[in-house]
């Protein structure tokens, strides 16, 4: 008889990790030797251009579609967690739901093969806010109502790890507010937040870590900050009546400068501090020092450039 | 296993399709061509079994068969046209499981259903006839036989309606097969090899699945019935069956090797 032992994730539990991911349609490779580790207590953002591979990525990790590599979800293969909706929560699409069964009666067979309890069903309806409609048809829902719906499955065990694959898409400004909150509270309770988006701005408020891809292979995987700090658009800027000067001694020690208006220098390879110290050491006078951090946009289309799948063309051109 | 026949009890009786299919069945049973028997003449095992099954094509097994082999259709057919497949796969990740359970309520829900249908056909029948049907017994000459292949009939051909759905991940594609081949397609085929009485064409006639199917509910002690057109109906239940087995088994390889 073999006995089955768990893997034991050396990152301790609840621990996401992705190894040699790949996916092939005909001859394009969608996803390609993808690997990566989803940590517990922050929220893990997962970005990439349209076509990335995003979806076809937790498709693959959840074992619903084919392909090369594994993942383990606290060292267990997702097909093989007895109960999964306890461990693992999962969002890919929104309104995947029977246009005519209530949304209380949706949740309610999601639960049953899981041995959710009914009020467990009655608490996420109301945590997501659709407890007005819980005995009313879904056919008639908004694309926000059911991404609520797919938040409330997702939750509905009570799992230790969420995927969710555009938890924001079609959420009212308020609904993403909210959904921000949820997913930061819910990584502070030592739970881990996997979730995809092409919104740059609100994955800037909401993800501690990011793994972004491209053209279904891994581009970075690592701190927001970090992310962001290492794009060239982050910059030290100074203004100083003695720019000419201070342009030719930053030259002279490497650092990439370019003129701006008003008589500033916007400066990449330097710290602030290094330049404020120069400045110091040569008397100059300097009016304005201060560090330009780059968008995370600026960041993840530097990250991103060559890694685009589809581009658009410009109307210009047409002309 | 439990846990994923729980989710597939919840599926089925939380959707309004299951129980207007079911009534209609219901319907069916007590309302269908039952009000011809109500004539003066002796009642004879040949005037039970065509009452019980609807006359010699079996009209009312047939029609119940279609309506029941909807739930068929939608139990896996409906995961593919609501999207609703990668939630009810995070729910319950083990296909062979999910399939099974699928098989299993279907079996069990039509075969149940199917059989109160043909008991209440049978009360509406003594309600009419009274002494007369009673007289004959319940099981008379050929008769355990058609109350089987009338229960078994509805099952084989809801097993079907699920692997087509499966096969062409459609719910109109495999309603549109599981009405057009029996009641249309079936009968020209049948219709076309029997032009130039060639024997062999003839035989293959009796392979149609759906028709070699219907011969398990039929009354062969009818003077205009010819038994060379048909298989006998044992083998014609078998090779319906078979048909359906076929098209299950690949539908569950492909439900275990397609992505979801």
């Amino acid at each position: 008889m073999v006995k089955v032992v768990d893997q034991v994730s050396p990152w301790g539990a609840n621990v996401i990790e992705a190894r040699g991911l790949g996916k092939s349609f005909g001859r394009h490779k969608a996803v390609d030797n993808l690997s990566f580790t989803v940590q517990p207590g922050v929220v893990t953002g997962f970005l990439g251009p349209n076509g990335a591979g995003k979806s076809t990525t937790m498709r693959l990790m959840l074992d619903l579609d084919h392909g090369d590599g594994t993942t383990t979800f606290d060292g267990k293969k997702f097909r093989d967690i007895p109960r999964p909706m306890k461990v693992v929560g999962v969002l890919l699409e929104a309104k995947a739901f029977h246009p005519t069964r209530t949304a209380r009666n949706h949740l309610r067979m999601l639960a049953a093969p899981n041995q959710i309890p009914d009020k467990r069903v009655d608490e996420v309806l109301e945590l997501v806010g659709l407890t007005s409609v819980a005995d009313k048809k879904p056919k008639g829902f908004s694309l926000g109502m059911g991404q609520r719906l797919g938040l409330a499955a997702a939750l509905l065990g009570n799992p230790d790890i969420i995927m969710l694959d555009e938890p924001a898409n079609g959420l009212d400004p308020q609904g993403i507010q909210w959904l921000r909150d949820l997913l930061k509270a819910y990584a502070q309770q030592g739970k881990t937040v996997f979730a995809s988006s092409h919104l740059l701005n609100e994955m800037a408020l909401l993800a501690d870590h990011l793994v972004v891809i491209g053209k279904g292979a891994l581009l970075a995987d690592m701190p927001i900050d970090q992310f962001v700090a290492q794009s060239s658009h982050t910059s030290v800027v100074v203004r100083t009546p003695h720019y000419e000067r201070l342009h030719q001694l930053l030259a002279a020690r490497g650092v990439h400068v370019t003129e701006e208006p008003y008589g500033r220098l916007s400066l990449t390879g330097i710290e602030q501090e290094a330049v404020g110290d120069l400045a110091f050491a040569e008397g100059m006078v300097v009016h304005e020092l201060t560090t330009r951090t780059a968008t995370l946009e600026e960041a993840f289309l530097e990250a991103t450039s060559g890694a685009q799948e589809f581009q658009g063309g410009s109307l210009g051109g047409a002309a | 296993m439990s846990d994923a026949l729980r989710y597939e009890w919840v599926r089925i009786r939380t959707l309004r399709s299951t129980w207007w299919l079911t009534g209609l069945s219901l319907l069916a049973s007590g309302a269908l061509g039952l009000t011809a028997l109500g004539g003066d003449g002796p009642m004879t095992t040949r005037d039970y079994a065509y009452g019980l099954v609807g006359g010699p094509v079996a009209i009312f097994v047939l029609l119940m068969s279609v309506l029941l082999g909807m739930i068929g259709v939608f139990s896996l057919g409906h995961e593919y046209r609501y999207q609703t497949m990668r939630p009810t796969l995070g729910a319950i990740p083990r296909r062979s499981t999910l399939m099974s359970a699928k098989v299993l309520v279907v079996v069990l829900y039509v075969g149940l259903v199917g059989l109160v249908c043909l008991v209440a056909r049978y009360v509406v029948m003594l309600i009419i006839l009274g002494n007369k049907l009673t007289d004959l017994g319940l099981f008379p000459h050929q008769l355990g036989r058609i109350w089987f292949g009338a229960l078994v009939y509805p099952i084989v051909f809801a097993l079907t309606g699920l692997a087509l759905a499966g096969l062409f991940r459609s719910v109109p594609t495999a309603i549109v097969f599981t009405i057009v081949m029996p009641v249309i397609v079936e009968g020209i085929v049948k219709a076309l090899l029997n032009i130039g009485d060639i024997s062999i064409l003839k035989n293959i006639g009796k392979l149609l699945p759906f028709t070699a199917g219907t011969q398990i509910m039929r009354y062969t002690g009818d003077t205009d019935f010819n038994a060379s057109e048909y298989p006998s109906p044992w083998v014609g239940g078998l090779i319906f069956a078979v048909f359906m087995g076929i098209l299950l088994s690949l539908c569950w390889v492909l439900f275990e090797k397609r992505d979801a």
